[in-house]
């Protein structure tokens, strides 16, 4: 009988474990992000996690510079933190992709974020019309959307 | 790189290549479990091809915001000149659906043939685009339409092969070898620029692993 008991507590802790994990992995990148954005990381919290970024860009004229971090099969571009030249977190900008792209839904960021507002802004300044698809969540939260409604990134300020 | 190049080469026709890629494990809505898995590199079908559905137009769109156009009627000549200026485009630039094409005078931008409202599937051409060619002001202006009907996964792999990165829902990149020196302000005209210079000039003046890319988007490189 203990040995039942042993064994099925066995069972359960080990259920229980997976469980969680699945619940990880599904949610990791919003995990990610919730944790990055409440705990404000710094250029090198930021690369202690997820290590060298694919690339720097460095805006001169307003001393900031950009760490890309691409996701790392289809080298599309998955992260760009904007970094202050003290080092200081200043805006977090995330791109979903096949693999997670139903986690980044306007449903999804609306039941998340609060307030959140479609707008369509125009630019006239080219020889072809450019419009911006937005999703407008408060001050610091925001998402790019494409012409039928696709969530192509999303920018939270620190 | 080089076997994902391979088969980037193999894509039947009607199909575009799609890097490889990790898929985290996710619950279908309808709870269904899906594990984690590696998706290969692989060829989908496009996400938007519709046989194209020309209609000739002569008052102003609506919206229009470039309110200086002057807008004329379309002789039966032109209409035939662009039809069959179309008709020479690759058939995944042609077949757009519906697409609604004005006549005007001058555009008030210098130096300009053609407009484009793409995500409403307008093209303006002006006087200046018959002496320009028909086909290039169209497979120009038909590259923004069609990159407005790309999924944001097509597009992703265009901004990958072609080196444009986002920050805040701006875009920039870190290239120097333009096609055209507007197309450095945006990936639309990026695009546009390049799709042009593959069409008519076989991509003399394009990036090489970018003319490549869009030889393939564009089913040149199977078409018969």
């Amino acid at each position: 009988m203990r040995n039942k008991i042993k064994i099925l507590f066995v069972f359960l802790l080990t259920a229980s474990c997976t469980h969680e994990k699945i619940n990880d992995n599904t949610q990791s990148e919003w995990g990610l992000i919730n944790k990055i954005e409440s705990e404000k990381w710094n250029e090198g919290k930021i690369i202690s996690w997820l290590g060298a970024p694919n690339d720097i860009h460095e805006n001169e004229k307003q001393n900031l510079k950009y760490l890309i971090y691409d996701y790392p099969k289809s080298n599309h571009q998955k992260w760009s933190f904007e970094i202050s030249n003290k080092g200081e977190l200043r805006n977090i900008t995330f791109l979903p992709n096949s693999s997670n792209r139903n986690d980044f839904s306007s449903e999804q960021l609306s039941s998340k974020w609060t307030g959140c507002v479609k707008q369509k802004s125009t630019d006239n300044s080219q020889h072809f019309i450019r419009y911006t698809y937005s999703l407008e969540c408060g001050e610091k939260h925001k998402a790019y959307m494409n012409k039928i409604g696709e969530v192509t990134s999303i920018s939270i300020e620190i | 790189m080089m076997s994902s190049w391979a088969l980037a080469d193999q894509c039947p026709s009607g199909q575009y290549f799609v890097s490889a890629y990790s898929r985290d494990s996710y619950y279908r809505q309808d709870g269904t479990f899906v594990k984690a898995t590696n998706v290969d590199a692989h060829c989908r079908t496009y996400n938007f091809s519709s046989p194209l559905k020309l209609k000739f137009e002569d008052q102003m769109p609506q919206g229009w915001p470039y309110q200086l156009d002057l807008f004329k009627k379309w002789t039966t000549i032109e209409k035939r000149d662009v039809k069959k200026a179309l008709d020479s485009l690759p058939k995944r630039l042609r077949d757009l659906g519906e697409i609604k094409i004005y006549r005007a005078v001058k555009s008030s931008f210098p130096n300009n043939h053609a407009s484009s409202g793409p995500d409403d599937s307008v093209i303006v051409l002006y006087d200046s685009a018959k002496k320009f060619g028909y086909k290039q002001a169209l497979a120009h202006e038909m590259s923004h339409v069609l990159f407005s009907k790309l999924s944001a996964d097509e597009k992703e792999e265009y901004y990958s092969f072609s080196d444009w990165k986002q920050n805040r829902g701006s875009f920039y990149t870190k290239r120097n070898d333009f096609s055209e020196s507007d197309g450095s302000l945006f990936p639309e005209e990026d695009f546009a620029n390049n799709v042009e210079h593959v069409v008519i000039k076989n991509g003399s003046s394009v990036n090489r692993r970018i003319s490549d890319y869009l030889k393939l988007l564009l089913g040149l490189k199977n078409e018969k």
